[in-house]
């Protein structure tokens, strides 16, 4: 493989990487979406058409068949009035027959139009088929979207949560918990070793007093006594 | 230039989410198993900005009007122009020169109740809106007992009158509507 092609396959796969990197999922879901949507709007319109086709192939057949007992009316109607000799039998005839060729006109329109309504009505089943199926696809997709919303959310605040409790392991508190640990250690260590330096240097004076107790402790508990007995005896004379 | 390229809106479709509001000329709409077009788009103003649309409509066979008034709550009727002769009602009755509505009328065994007369203005919608389309007239609406059947009288000039009879509907019983470019 020549070196230049290598670097083209290199640079390609650049792109294609950082294109990947651009791209938002949701964001081309609901583009994707949006565009079904589009789609199924215009199927609409022309599944409306396609009604509005057969409602007016109804109405033609409904109108002809009208016309057409009418013109068979109109027929009985003339020859009944030569029966009644007000009009000539041949010109009778002549526009009884007329008016049962426009009748059977008329019942040609009638087939005509029901056959375009029948094509219509397969049509507009075969489209609200197709219709149901990108409804349901769109629904689907939809609540796919929700979901992988709900997910992306999820993840993130779990991904920061996460991002926070590493930071705060490695870099903070518990570092400085250790260090507190020990200094209090230290603090401890040296309050103690204070005191044993301060238990070996006391004063002769301090030791024997230390033996003898203290003395104001005494006098305070014989004063008291003193005072317990002289109420003993102002109680004894009253 | 490329904040109006980006930034520029794109309207969603809202094609599962149509309702007998959005109803509008060449629509079509399933009701009572029928599929209906609507032919003909009319509007009413009944002053201090409430308005109303109703529409004629057909399925191939018969016509009916759809009205949608959503003054206080949506209500929707169906109903079908009325012969004058076929009701009770002496047309010639005056008080003060103005015609007066009786407070109840008979129709086809069912006691109709008067609920209130409204004068308005009437369009069809594919007129300009300029004052001169705007006709005047007043209705009086009724009601029977249960509210289930409806029948307005109109007055449409010193001594012209039309009436209408229907059934009040529920929106659901529209369905499946489906737009249509105008034109």
């Amino acid at each position: 493989m020549s070196i230049l092609k290598r670097l083209f396959n290199i640079g390609k796969a650049e792109t294609h990487s950082a294109i990947n990197k651009l791209e938002d999922p949701i964001k081309m879901t609901e583009q994707g979406i949006r565009d079904l949507k589009k789609d199924l709007d215009q199927a609409l319109h022309a599944l409306a058409e396609i009604k509005a086709l057969s409602i007016r192939a109804r109405n033609e057949a409904s109108t002809n068949t009208n016309k057409a007992q009418n013109y068979e009316k109109k027929a009985m109607l003339i020859l009944e009035k030569a029966q009644a000799g007000g009009l000539d039998e041949a010109e009778a005839d002549r526009l009884a027959n007329e008016a049962l060729t426009k009748k059977n006109e008329c019942l040609e329109h009638v087939t005509r139009a029901k056959a375009d309504k029948e094509k219509f009505d397969g049509n507009i089943s075969k489209m609200e088929a197709n219709i149901k199926r990108l409804r349901q696809q769109i629904s689907q997709y939809e609540n796919e979207l929700k979901t992988l919303k709900a997910r992306v959310k999820v993840s993130s605040a779990t991904k920061n949560i996460n991002k926070q409790m590493s930071q705060i392991d490695s870099s903070g508190t518990v570092n400085m918990l250790e260090r507190m640990k020990e200094k209090v250690a230290q603090e401890e260590a040296l309050a103690e070793s204070y005191g044993d330096i301060a238990g070996e240097s006391r004063s002769l004076d301090e030791e024997i007093n230390s033996a003898l107790g203290d003395s104001n402790a005494t006098s305070a508990s014989s004063d008291l006594a003193a005072l317990k007995a002289k109420m003993k005896a102002k109680k004894s004379n009253e | 230039m490329f904040n109006k390229l980006f930034n520029r809106k794109k309207e969603d479709p809202k094609p599962n989410s149509r309702t007998v509001r959005d109803l509008d000329l060449g629509y079509i709409f399933e009701y009572d198993l029928s599929t209906w077009e609507v032919k003909e788009v009319y509007e009413y103003d009944w002053g201090h900005e409430d308005f109303s649309k109703e529409f004629k409509i057909n399925n191939g066979e018969k016509s009916y009007y759809l009205s949608v008034d959503e003054a206080d709550e949506l209500e929707i009727s169906i109903s079908s122009k009325l012969k004058l002769r076929k009701l009770s009602v002496d047309f010639d009755a005056r008080v003060d020169g103005r015609f007066k509505a009786p407070r109840q009328i008979v129709f086809e065994n069912k006691t109709y109740h008067l609920e209130g007369e409204s004068p308005g203005y009437f369009k069809n919608a594919a007129d300009e809106d300029v004052d001169e389309n705007w006709k005047e007239f007043i209705a009086w609406d009724y009601y029977n007992d249960e509210e289930t059947h409806c029948l307005t009288l109109e007055q449409w000039g010193e001594n012209s009158f039309e009436a209408s009879h229907g059934k009040l509907i529920k929106e659901f019983e529209i369905s499946n509507i489906l737009p249509r470019n105008k034109g």
